[in-house]
């Protein structure tokens, strides 16, 4: 009896020895899962500012055409890296920005009529990395031996043909082959994230899709609007381990606002997109608030 | 002899098997789950924010009464940065001033003509959460030699 006890007794120890393990792994836990959906809170905020940032230098924009999104990538990149540290609280120092964009593996800007992809680049053989943009790449596709180009909403454009690369308008194609171009371009920037993603971290072995052809007609992963992808990778922020959560963020436009400059009875020009109403009259439209500033308009602070 | 020990022995392990061990790992458990909502209430909060481009103080009522909720007494903080983009001799600047006023005046809430909205595109918001007193499972996991920072973290985001 004394030994059954015993025996109890022991496996009982064992049990309670197991507790503060089990605590401390909870707790660990917790705190790495709570990092991450922070993380994941903060990047998706930062990405749609960063999309928004797009707009504001582009031209070529008409007014009468709102859907016709043109999006240029300069300042997509500060206004992330920027956002980002407000959401921690760090000051936005270049220092603090570099840090983060050091952890960005790859960018993504799919516009209209084409796409940006940006990767970590050596930029002096000194093992200084910074971000670097790609040239704009067309939405091709190959159809019976005839390279097409196309926009995002997955309309043909125009076609390139073999000898001269010579760019014509097509005015009709079948309306059936839409479908199937979105599907080929999204297949296509799948392929650049993910060997543009792996050039960047050579030791993970997963890769990324953007899963089309298992999502067919109503699927989540297209891409068929201007949008802007990021993917994070080891970044560590705020103090705490490197987090091995790999973020993909995803925004996308769908129409765009316009400043409007007026001058004021004292004489000073200020910009606003939200102006009062009683300037539309005399008020004149810039595309982005950087035009207006040029223009000599000055921020109007709401009183 | 033995059977003093055996039996002091039982009653330590029937305390920390009885007592110990489910009031901490409950109280761990609510206590990340009230982190969860706190974080939630944050994100619903920017969320309506950078849709609407404006606070109302009902709007912040709701927050503070929601992040006090879950259970852990906070402080709670709403900022609003305000980016400029401005021209001088060397070219096309962009910053973000912080505007800290308080939130039930009528600077975050409309402009003075109560017609359009205090936020403008590409202005920030942040919201800053901070514990002022430990939780309850903070206070247990002390025992065992598990030291937590009190717990705040800040969330921004941009209206669109």
């Amino acid at each position: 009896m004394k030994r059954f006890f015993g025996i109890v007794l022991m496996f009982v120890l064992t049990y309670a020895l197991f507790i503060p393990k089990m605590l401390y792994d909870s707790v660990d836990t917790d705190k790495k899962d709570f990092n991450n959906k922070l993380l994941a809170a903060a990047v998706d905020y930062a990405g749609e500012a960063a999309l928004s940032s797009c707009f504001e230098e582009n031209l070529g924009m008409e007014y009468d055409d709102i859907m016709n999104v043109v999006l240029t990538p300069e300042r997509a990149l500060d206004t992330f890296t920027a956002t980002l540290c407000t959401s921690y609280g760090i000051m936005p120092t270049t220092e603090a920005k570099q840090k983060i964009s050091a952890s960005i593996a790859t960018m993504l800007l799919a516009t209209n009529d084409g796409y940006y992809i940006a990767e970590q680049r050596d930029i002096n053989d000194q093992k200084e990395f910074e971000i670097v943009w790609s040239p704009k790449k067309a939405y091709c596709f190959e159809v019976s031996g005839t390279a097409y180009v196309a926009s995002i909403y997955g309309n043909v454009i125009g076609s390139i043909s073999g000898t001269g690369n010579t760019f014509k308008t097509l005015s009709s194609f079948p309306s059936d082959i839409y479908e199937r171009i979105n599907l080929m371009f999204n297949r296509d920037i799948g392929a650049a994230l993910d060997r543009y993603f792996k050039r960047f971290n050579q030791e993970n072995t997963f890769s990324f899709y953007l899963p089309v052809s298992d999502t067919g007609i109503t699927g989540v992963n297209r891409i068929e609007k201007p949008s802007l992808i990021i993917l994070l990778n080891n970044l560590s922020i705020g103090g705490s381990e490197p987090s091995d959560y790999v973020s993909i963020n995803g925004a996308s436009a769908e129409a765009r606002k316009y400043v409007v400059g007026w001058t004021d009875a004292y004489g000073t020009k200020y910009y606003s997109y939200n102006p009062p109403y009683n300037v539309y009259a005399n008020g004149v439209v810039f595309r982005n608030r950087a035009e207006a500033a040029r223009a000599g308009y000055y921020p109007y602070i709401n009183p | 002899m033995t059977d003093t020990l055996s039996k002091a022995i039982g009653i330590v392990l029937s305390f920390i098997l009885l007592v110990f061990a489910p009031l901490t790992i409950n109280e761990v458990s609510d206590d990340s789950q009230a982190r969860r909502v706190i974080l939630n209430e944050v994100e619903n909060f920017i969320d309506m924010v950078t849709d609407k481009a404006y606070i109302t103080s009902y709007d912040v009522n709701d927050l503070i009464l929601g992040i006090n909720s879950s259970g852990i007494p906070c402080d709670v903080e709403v900022y609003r940065y305000e980016n400029y983009i401005y021209n001088d001799a060397s070219g096309v600047h962009t910053a973000y001033v912080c505007s800290n006023d308080d939130y039930f005046s009528s600077n975050f809430l409309k402009n003075n003509t109560g017609t359009q909205p205090a936020f403008k595109q590409g202005d920030m918001v942040k919201v800053t959460v901070t514990a002022i007193a430990s939780t309850g499972a903070q206070r247990l996991l002390k025992n065992i030699g598990v030291i937590t920072e009190p717990y705040s973290f800040s969330l921004a985001g941009t209206v669109r």
